[in-house]
């Protein structure tokens, strides 16, 4: 069993979400989002999720704790151990 | 459409009341761009900052004093001695209201006063009052005893004993802590001897047509409320924005110089609601957003209760000086309110004097035996009391960190992070590229405020501005139109005058409406924007007056150099191609002058003479 800790950023008003998820196998970039967007689809904002019921990143970045970015082309998440879904806010 | 401005001269100690022309509200509407008009027609060149012909304009707009949301605002505005250009510096709170409420637009204040005062304004009755007993005192001390003196409901800005002894980054404070913070307007009132303005009322503000401002109010209301920001910034303040720091790389880093530090969760807004947090400040004049923070640390060498750090601070006594102690940070703030100094400023001199001791340039001698390392919270609290006090290094410091590097030399201008002196706010132009020509272009030096990209770039549109798609905050192109059009929405937004952050909710077509209603005058988004670009370029005049060229509208090495590490690593704005395209979009020759046709298209006719001969 491979754990995430998931960092949910911007993308559900008033509220940033840190979740720690569990996964049997394998966790690509695209797995872990239907999941998150399974879980809490309801609660983000329509915009941030595309038609295909992935994060649409034009807003949204997902990155590592080095704040490098994970795409698609990352079949397996979880050395990474965190990963971040941010809707980046330069307010303030 | 009417507005009354109070004229006091504490020379003479004469106070008058004057109509203001109603061409002048209609084009300039108020806050930061009535300012404009008077202080362009009022300060001469050739005039001292700190002497009797510097004014300072505190001034409100046609919503103030009303119901609409965040309309507690006001603006304050002198030439300015941190950078001796146009200054313009809008604090929330209640100020704003009970100005409109007191039955004026705006209050201008002349001469120099020989002994120290503050004035009272409630409703008609103007007073000039003794402020000897409060002098040299903290800035809640004095507020507290004016309003016990006065007697009645109202609100005070003050300045504290920085602003008193002149430092160049002196800021005022009201209610509770919000601060009218960048570019010294604490200095300029310190050398007029004010301490401080109360001001009450309870006079009807004027509404052309109530139905409309009614319906215009409560759908515009209902807009930032349902807004998804609104919750957010409810939730966690504005230092929500430094838990995104390791993926959107905005946080400024160790001066600047890094991208990637454990420290930013520790510090974020997240961490504050979850700890010290204990409610919303209730100090913000009808806002549904409540971003503001009221804190307490119940114990240990930080312990207060107040307001609590925005992220500003957070970016400036925290990411920049690789101070992870959110506690520490909060107490920084604290003093700094009550000194009554600007935390981006001071928080910048000091990670500028840590990275000078660290490259030698700087002994610790120089710094009288402080061992000012990155993240020594006592060496910096240390550093930040002699800033407060204008002793030993922190008189240096305390001039900003432009003309730090002028005396310290030896390359320091490297590092010196400001443009036109003024010191860069904690966004950074490689994680939002529009922050490139933004800092480089605003009238008073780099400033997020006059171009509000934090509400645009990456997240909105500006159809008012031909801008329908929203742009990617590393786009290669756009970048010098998109600054223009959230500069001058940005400007109008100052001038009206409301919080910057509702940018994020209404529009230019929004505000339009609410200025319509409560004026009498059918405005469209489209001539918002136009007005807001009148007084930027009316205001850039002012800056043409004392000096500023092209050659000014620079951004510092620092950042268009890659941080080291971090999300933003290997990014860098196009700097020179973004300001071709902003010149262009702007239509300013290369002297950095606006053209004559751009200047008689904007009805600035006045200026003509002056800039050209
Ligand atoms: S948005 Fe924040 S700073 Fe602005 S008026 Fe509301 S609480 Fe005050």
């Amino acid at each position: 069993m491979a754990k995430l800790l998931v960092h949910i950023y911007g993308l559900i008003p008033g509220d940033f979400k840190d979740v720690e998820m569990e996964f049997e196998g394998s966790i690509s970039l695209e797995r872990l989002e239907l999941e998150i967007i399974d879980l809490y689809g309801q609660e983000i904002q329509p915009q941030y999720i595309n038609g295909e019921g992935l994060m649409n990143h034009k807003y949204v970045i997902s990155g590592d704790k080095l704040g490098k970015r994970v795409d698609y082309s990352n079949h397996d998440l979880s050395m990474l151990k965190e990963i971040w879904f941010i809707v980046p806010l330069a307010g303030g | 459409m009417e507005g009354r401005l109070l004229r006091v001269n504490l020379t003479d100690r004469k106070i008058t009341m004057e109509q203001i022309p109603e061409p002048y509200l209609r084009d300039y509407l108020g806050g930061s761009g009535l300012a404009a008009k008077y202080l362009y027609d009022e300060i001469p060149a050739g005039s001292e900052v700190l002497g009797e012909e510097n004014k300072l304009f505190f001034s409100i707009g046609p919503l103030n004093g009303s119901n609409f949301p965040t309309s507690g605002r006001y603006n304050v505005s002198c030439r300015s001695p941190l950078t001796g250009i146009w200054l313009d510096s809008s604090s929330s709170g209640k100020f704003g209201y009970y100005l409109g409420r007191a039955g004026y637009m705006a209050v201008i204040i002349e001469g120099k006063s020989d002994q120290p005062v503050y004035l009272y304004i409630n409703n008609d009755s103007v007073e000039i009052r003794d402020a000897s007993s409060i002098w040299g005192k903290k800035i809640s001390e004095s507020i507290q005893a004016i309003e016990q003196e006065c007697g009645v409901k109202g609100s005070t800005t003050a300045i504290g004993p920085s602003g008193e002894k002149l430092i160049p980054i002196a800021c005022l404070i009201n209610d509770g802590g919000r601060a009218a913070g960048r570019g010294g307007a604490g200095a300029v009132m310190g050398s007029k001897k004010l301490k401080a303005i109360f001001v009450s009322g309870d006079k009807d503000v004027s509404i052309a047509d109530k139905e409309s401002w009614r319906k215009v109010t409560r759908e515009l209301t209902g807009k930032v409320v349902d807004h998804e920001l609104t919750n957010t910034l409810k939730a966690y303040g504005t230092g929500v924005a430094m838990a995104m720091a390791p993926q959107s790389g905005d946080a400024p880093t160790k001066n600047w110089q890094i991208g990637d530090w454990e420290g930013y969760a520790k510090i974020s807004g997240i961490t504050m609601a979850n700890t010290i947090l204990r409610k919303h400040s209730p100090e913000c004049h009808v806002c549904p957003i409540q971003c503001a923070r009221y804190i307490e640390i119940e114990e240990g060498p930080y312990a207060m209760k107040g307001s609590g750090p925005e992220y500003e601070t957070l970016g400036s006594f925290g990411s920049m000086v690789l101070n992870d102690d959110l506690e520490s940070i909060a107490y920084m703030n604290l003093l700094c309110n009550e000194y009554g100094v600007d935390t981006i400023s001071s928080g910048s001199a000091i990670a500028f004097a840590m990275e000078a001791l660290e490259k030698g340039l700087l002994s610790k001698e120089d710094l009288g035996g402080i061992n000012l390392t990155w993240g020594n919270i006592e060496a910096i609290l240390a550093v930040l009391r002699l800033i407060l006090n204008k002793e030993g290094i922190g008189d240096l410091l305390g001039q900003g960190v432009k003309n730090a590097a002028q005396v310290i030399g030896k390359g320091s201008e490297d590092f010196a992070v400001h443009v036109k002196g003024m010191e860069l706010p904690m966004h950074d132009p490689r994680a939002f590229f529009g922050f490139g020509p933004t800092y480089a272009t605003s009238p008073r030096g780099a400033c997020h405020c006059h171009g509000y990209l934090g509400g645009i770039e990456g997240r909105n549109t500006i159809p008012e501005a031909g801008i329908n798609e929203i742009q990617d905050r590393h786009a290669l192109s756009g970048k010098g139109i998109l600054t223009k059009a959230v500069q001058d929405l940005s400007t109008a937004v100052h001038s009206s005058i409301i919080c910057v952050f509702t940018i994020y909710s209404l529009g230019a077509s929004d505000l339009a409406q609410a200025l319509s209603a409560a004026t009498g005058i059918s405005y469209t988004g489209e001539d918002v924007l136009k007005i807001g670009e009148r007084i930027f370029n009316l205001q850039r005049a002012f800056n043409n007056r004392f000096g500023i060229t092209s050659a000014d509208d620079v951004l510092p090495p620092r950042v268009l150099t890659s941080t080291i590490g971090g999300p933003i690593e290997g990014l860098v704005p196009n700097f020179k191609e973004q300001m071709e395209e902003y010149y262009q979009a702007r239509g300013w020759n290369a002297s950095g002058k606006p053209s004559q046709a751009k200047l008689e298209e904007l009805g600035l006719d006045f200026v003509i003479g002056e800039l050209y001969g």
